[in-house]
């Protein structure tokens, strides 16, 4: 695999991995995470940048960072309150209830349904198979419609 | 290929999710913004948490007091004061075990450990993965056969542990193992009790 170029793979697929860990851990910590993440890439991007799949390594690399942070600072919440104070969020209801969800069923729910990521893109950045993905989103939607009285 | 089956139109919640996008890239990019200091986001960065960790030192010390007085004047057995000079909590077989099955439970969750064909990453021979409750996976030098943990590494490579991982115990996160309160063999056979009542199937 040849070198890919650092600015296209952050447009792209780190695009996808970015919007994963906000997801994940929010806006706040999900950002800080992606920027330790691409930090490491950006230093040893001669290595990353022939890898088959870099978003994939890279999001084991933030799970990793996420598990130092979580350690040594708080767990990281989606919905924190200084988000869900701001006036310009349109739809806090959802954002709270969003955060009701697994980071799992979360990250796949946003993904698919507010990123339009596929189910394969979504498998291939988690590391999991596309019928585990599938399974997260039917989960984490009717959970959503439950926390959001839609059930 | 694999695009979600587009909703039917009353279905308000996919909507909402679709209208949510924007919405999460551009928090993300005003607290990426904020992060290198060139944005003026009203996002506060990680707040100051000294004052939160002083009160909850305080708090400590005072449950710390209250607990060696109600363990002298009891005496049983699930807290031991060492004449003054240190204290440990020993965490009840219950709880072990509950914390046990609760990762067993995730890592169940994490779905199968990848192949060698799906892992983006050099995997040299001698060396094997393994996956977190947390669904992290991360390597193990030749493990088989072997009783005691070894060391799990994010690379290929040995470097600074990040947990330790044996198919008796599964993952322990690093801070856990090397704690010197924590008791190998007494985790092992809650492990292993758990395994067992679950029919023999790893989470790992």
């Amino acid at each position: 695999m040849g070198l890919r170029d650092f600015d296209v793979f952050t447009a792209t697929a780190g695009k996808h991995l970015q919007q994963a860990l906000v997801a994940a851990y929010g806006p706040e910590d999900g950002a800080d995470i992606y920027a330790d993440a691409m930090l490491r890439a950006w230093s040893d991007w001669e290595a990353v940048g022939r890898m088959e799949n870099p978003a994939g390594y890279l999001w084991r690399v933030a799970q990793s960072s996420h598990r130092r942070y979580r350690r040594w600072h708080r767990k990281p919440k989606f919905a924190s309150r200084a988000v869900l104070d701001r006036s310009d969020l349109t739809d806090p209801d959802l954002f709270l209830s969003l955060g009701s969800l697994s980071d799992a069923e979360r990250v796949a729910v946003v993904m698919v349904h507010a990123h339009r990521a596929t189910y394969q893109e979504v498998a291939d950045l988690l590391g999991v198979p596309v019928t585990t993905v599938n399974n997260l989103v039917h989960r984490g939607l009717n959970r959503l419609r439950t926390a959001l009285g839609e059930a | 290929m694999n695009r979600p089956t587009p909703p039917p139109e009353d279905d308000q919640l996919l909507e909402r999710l679709r209208a949510l996008g924007p919405v999460l890239d551009d928090l993300a990019a005003e607290a990426g913004a904020n992060a290198a200091g060139t944005g003026g986001s009203t996002v506060p960065r990680r707040p100051d948490r000294r004052p939160a960790l002083a009160a909850a030192a305080v708090v400590l010390l005072i449950a710390g007091l209250i607990a060696i007085t109600v363990v002298r004047s009891r005496a049983d057995g699930t807290l031991h004061a060492d004449q003054g000079k240190a204290t440990t909590t020993i965490e009840s077989d219950r709880s072990l075990a509950r914390r046990i099955a609760g990762r067993i439970d995730d890592a169940e969750r994490c779905g199968p450990m990848p192949t060698r064909d799906q892992v983006p990453v050099p995997w040299p021979d001698g060396w094997d993965i393994v996956g977190s409750p947390e669904c992290a996976t991360a390597y193990v030098e030749d493990p088989a056969d072997t009783t005691a943990p070894v060391p799990v590494y994010l690379e290929p490579r040995a470097t600074t542990p990040i947990a330790y991982w044996s198919a008796g115990t599964g993952w322990i996160d690093a801070a856990e193992y090397e704690d010197p309160a924590f008791d190998l063999e007494r985790y092992r056979a809650a492990y292993q009790a758990e395994l067992d009542a679950r029919g023999g199937t790893s989470g790992n």
